[in-house]
């Protein structure tokens, strides 16, 4: 009886304790904050009726044959653009829009919107339109002496990140135009995922391949690196979101790379880590600290990682971890929250780094010397293969 | 998902006109005039919390009426206007009464004229809330 409820006391204990450090395991990336602004990019026009009814009185005239094609007019459209890109100030309310005609220069207009929900946000405007115009052939235009007023009422659905427009006229609606984008907003968490997306990566050999984490590129279209003051960007290669790796390239010879250091990990080892906490807010100087391995698990027993009491922070997401001789012990990964744990993070160990880069046909380099580094070549080193990674 | 809010219609009215009083903007004497009811019906959409778009809809009785009007809605009052910006502020105000359904139509000439600055034609009369017939 007594040790069928210790037994239960100690499961009880345990889930807690899961659940407590379920939430409270933070990834060093810098992103996931709650929306303030709030991006859609690459707009497509998938409803056109204004244009659409211009189009066909066109291609009755120069085709009557041909069935008018909704996809081919959407087509045409869309292809006039190089982009359309909307930005949301939540805190100011203020809508940034964005359109780049090709061969035109670009369009910028600001204007204010409410929020109507959680998830809706809304332009309501009042403007005049000539009543009864007649076309005039000496000034080309079409013009008149009274003019009506009419609203435009857009609507920006952020579950689907859509753009409605409707027009309304004396008591009629006409749903004008929607545009469909791809947006940086997630509507289940209220939180958007590219806001500041930043974190380390590292080179590994002289070709221009470079490893960071998963969740650093995962959702972004382009990642770049800085590397010494210029920027490049990069190819995303492979990842592996179980390990949390994300394998890249970039078209440049690196001043060097992080090789693989042979030997297994040790408890109570140094090791030193290179990255970019809370990415060039802080500054756009490398951060090099050095710690020790605390444990060759990581979180959850997970044997694929070691846990170190090294101070990373948000950005060293994908940072090196070397010993001594500047050889690659393990990847910054995770942590614990700062709030209630000390000196507990997680590093993805580098034989699940060699295994996964082997699987993409790339020999992970090892360094054949064993002497030690002094500081001052470690500290070279980790500058010359280590750089800034950011979601473009 | 954009049709069900788009077109999501929050209050619809039934009106009657039965007052319709004018103001002669050059001896300013008020003629006051009492109407066989003439109906109308008023479509409102809440666009954002507190602000609405509003579409008038004549009917035989009442001929064309002017519409579309924004304004705001609180828990005692709808404040609407059609505005001619460019015609300095020549147009309606429409305010209803939503805990007794009066309501008072102020049609205006250019605002900014001193003497035109009281309504030229008020309408007056009262609206119930329905559910679409049909």
């Amino acid at each position: 009886m007594v040790d069928a409820k210790n037994r239960n006391m100690h499961k009880y204990k345990k889930t807690n304790l899961v659940l407590v450090l379920t939430v409270l395991i933070t990834v060093f990336f810098q992103g996931f904050v709650k929306a303030e602004i709030i991006k859609w990019t690459d707009c497509k026009i998938i409803k056109d009726t204004w244009g659409e009814s211009i189009w066909k009185v066109v291609q009755e005239k120069q085709n009557p044959n041909k069935p008018f094609d909704e996809q081919e007019y959407l087509k045409y459209e869309n292809e006039r653009y190089e982009y359309i890109n909307r930005t949301f100030d939540i805190d100011k309310k203020i809508l940034t829009y964005e359109r780049k005609e090709k061969d035109e220069d670009l369009y910028i207009n600001k204007s204010n919107f409410e929020i109507k929900d959680e998830n809706t946000f809304t332009i309501v405007e009042q403007y005049e339109y000539l009543s009864n115009p007649k076309y005039n052939t000496e000034t080309k235009k079409f013009e008149s002496d009274e003019t009506n007023v009419g609203v435009k009422y857009i609507i920006y659905n952020l579950i689907d990140s859509t753009m409605t427009y409707f027009d309304y006229r004396g008591s009629g609606r006409t749903l004008e135009r929607i545009q469909k984008c791809k947006s940086n907003y997630s509507p289940s968490t209220g939180e958007t995922n590219d806001i500041a997306s930043s974190g380390t990566a590292f080179f590994i050999n002289n070709r221009g391949n470079l490893i960071t984490n998963n969740h650093v590129v995962e959702g972004c279209e382009l990642s770049k690196i800085n590397y010494f003051d210029k920027e490049y960007e990069t190819n995303l290669i492979s990842t592996d979101k179980t390990l949390d790796l994300a394998l890249l390239k970039v078209d440049l010879k690196p001043r060097a790379f992080i090789s693989f250091s042979k030997k297994e990990p040790k408890k109570r080892q140094l090791v030193i880590v290179a990255g970019y906490p809370l990415g060039e807010y802080l500054s756009d100087d490398l951060k090099i600290n050095e710690g020790k391995i605390s444990s060759l698990k990581g979180f959850e027993n997970n044997s694929n990682e070691i846990t170190v009491d090294l101070a990373i922070n948000p950005g060293n997401s994908g940072g090196p971890i070397v010993d001594g001789k500047g050889q690659l012990v393990a990847v910054a990964v995770a942590g614990m929250s700062k709030e209630v744990t000390e000196g507990i993070s997680f590093g993805i160990k580098s034989s699940a780094v060699t295994n996964f880069l082997k699987t993409n046909k790339i020999i992970p380099e090892t360094n054949l010397t064993s002497f030690s580094m002094n500081d001052e070549k470690v500290n070279q080193l980790l500058e010359e293969s280590t750089v800034y990674i950011f979601c473009e | 998902m954009w049709c069900n809010v788009g077109f999501a219609v929050d209050i619809n009215l039934y009106c009657a006109t039965t007052n319709m009083n004018t103001r002669d903007v050059t001896t300013k004497e008020v003629e006051y005039k009492e109407l066989r009811p003439s109906h109308f019906t008023v479509t409102i959409e809440i666009t954002s919390p507190g602000k609405v778009l509003t579409r008038l809809k004549g009917s035989a009785e009442t001929g064309y009426m002017w519409s579309p009007y924004i304004g705001t809605i609180d828990d005692n009052i709808i404040r609407l206007n059609h505005k001619h910006s460019k015609l300095k502020e020549r147009g309606t105000d429409f305010i209803i009464d939503r805990i007794s359904g009066m309501f008072t139509m102020n049609s205006h000439l250019d605002i900014d004229r001193e003497d035109y600055k009281k309504w030229w034609m008020q309408k007056t009369g009262t609206c119930t809330s329905i559910k679409k017939q049909i």
